[in-house]
């Protein structure tokens, strides 16, 4: 029998937020008989779902300048920091990877030193 | 032509944005940076030039992606502005700490954007390039349901009196309503839900605000205390006026 590693809830979540334009009872009786694990999460999913959907985009009033509400400011921050904690974290080629370059420049230069003490004499004589 | 989405379904299908979405993607892209910052800065919804989220978003994955710090500079703010105001809609004052829910989903959705162009997996973005508004509502759910303190937020409208003592809602339609907005939920709630929330539509707008703020929301009709944000304050009439509309609401409502 072929068993499948159970679909992560994120994805499952998604998944459903996809199907409908607004929840409806069919698509999530679906789901929760597709993934029984997560049925009381889908349910929940789905009531704030159609809570959501009531809520509709309004105009806002507020006049648009270059001003920055405290609560957008402290996400920019939170943004400029997750991106230097990523940038930090990132892989940089280590130095046992770049020590084959160097010991291959070192043998390069003893050959070539090696070839000149050799062929020295001969070009004098 | 927008660069394809990642995330994939369990069928191996890729995510696909809405053709309209995808229309509005194509035209923002051939526009000068100018044009797409003065677009992303339009509040109004029915604004013939109002740029949709989704397509926002797209913008500033693009410049992530292409190293485009000024780009990302300038469109990130009206984007997390939306998200602001969005959230503020959806997560209201009459929750306890609100702003700091707010805050905590603001952060979980700056995150997947600072991993764009990084080897960590910003996928999840695909959805908010789709549907942004779920997209919002998914962080907002798995946040909430770690905190697990929905329960908290509603307000037992049984309860409410008029000025003559008598009870606004009678049969408990509104009550029912409101417990059924809550979670945990079963399915026979949502199934409720669903059908109330088809029939507030077709309330008359003072009554469907009243039942928004305090049945769904959460918030109390009226307050003594002058500093509390109310369903009255936010409508500008007295407590009376929206206690009123409820009972009006619930003697239509309750049918159902």
């Amino acid at each position: 029998m072929i068993t499948y590693a159970p679909m992560p809830l994120d994805d499952v979540l998604h998944a459903f937020a996809m199907a409908k334009a607004v929840p409806d009872p069919g698509t999530l009786e679906e789901f929760t008989r597709k993934y029984p694990a997560y049925a009381d999460e889908l349910t929940e999913f789905a009531v704030d779902l159609l809570l959501d959907s009531a809520i509709e985009d309004e105009a806002d009033e507020t006049e648009v300048g270059e001003s920055v509400s405290p609560a957008v400011s402290r996400a920019i921050s939170y943004f400029q920091n997750a991106l230097y904690e990523l940038e930090r974290s990132r892989p940089r080629p280590s130095k046992a990877f770049r020590k084959p370059r160097t010991r291959l420049r070192i043998w390069i230069e003893s050959v070539s030193d090696r070839w000149r003490a050799v062929c020295a004499p001969t070009i004098h004589s | 032509m927008p660069r394809a989405l990642n995330k994939m379904t369990k069928g191996g299908v890729g995510y696909k944005r809405p053709p309209e979405i995808e229309a509005s993607i194509d035209e923002a892209l051939g526009q000068k940076p100018e044009e797409q910052l003065r677009r992303a800065n339009i509040r109004d919804p029915a604004d013939s030039a109002y740029m949709s989220s989704e397509c926002l978003v797209h913008l500033v994955r693009e410049a992530r992606l292409s190293g485009d710090k000024r780009a990302v500079d300038r469109l990130l703010i009206p984007l997390l502005s939306r998200c602001e105001r969005r959230l503020k809609r959806t997560i209201p004052d009459s929750r306890p700490d609100a702003q700091g829910l707010r805050d905590e989903v603001l952060q979980t959705f700056c995150e997947l954007l600072a991993r764009v162009g990084t080897n960590q997996d910003a996928t999840a973005l695909d959805l908010f390039e789709c549907k942004f508004n779920k997209g919002l509502a998914t962080l907002r759910y798995r946040r909430m349901r770690k905190e697990n303190n929905r329960g908290k937020l509603f307000r037992d409208i049984g309860r409410e009196v008029d000025e003559d003592g008598q009870p606004v809602d009678p049969n408990d339609t509104l009550g029912r309503l409101s417990r059924a907005a809550q979670t945990p939920a079963g399915q026979e709630d949502f199934v409720h839900l669903a059908e109330m929330l088809e029939a507030i539509k077709e309330l008359p707008p003072a009554q469907r605000k009243a039942v928004e703020l305090c049945c769904l929301q959460g918030y109390a009709p009226g307050s003594e205390d002058p500093n509390e944000i109310t369903a009255a304050t936010m409508c500008g009439v007295s407590g009376t006026a929206i206690r009123k509309n409820l009972r009006k609401a619930a003697e239509k409502l309750k049918a159902l």
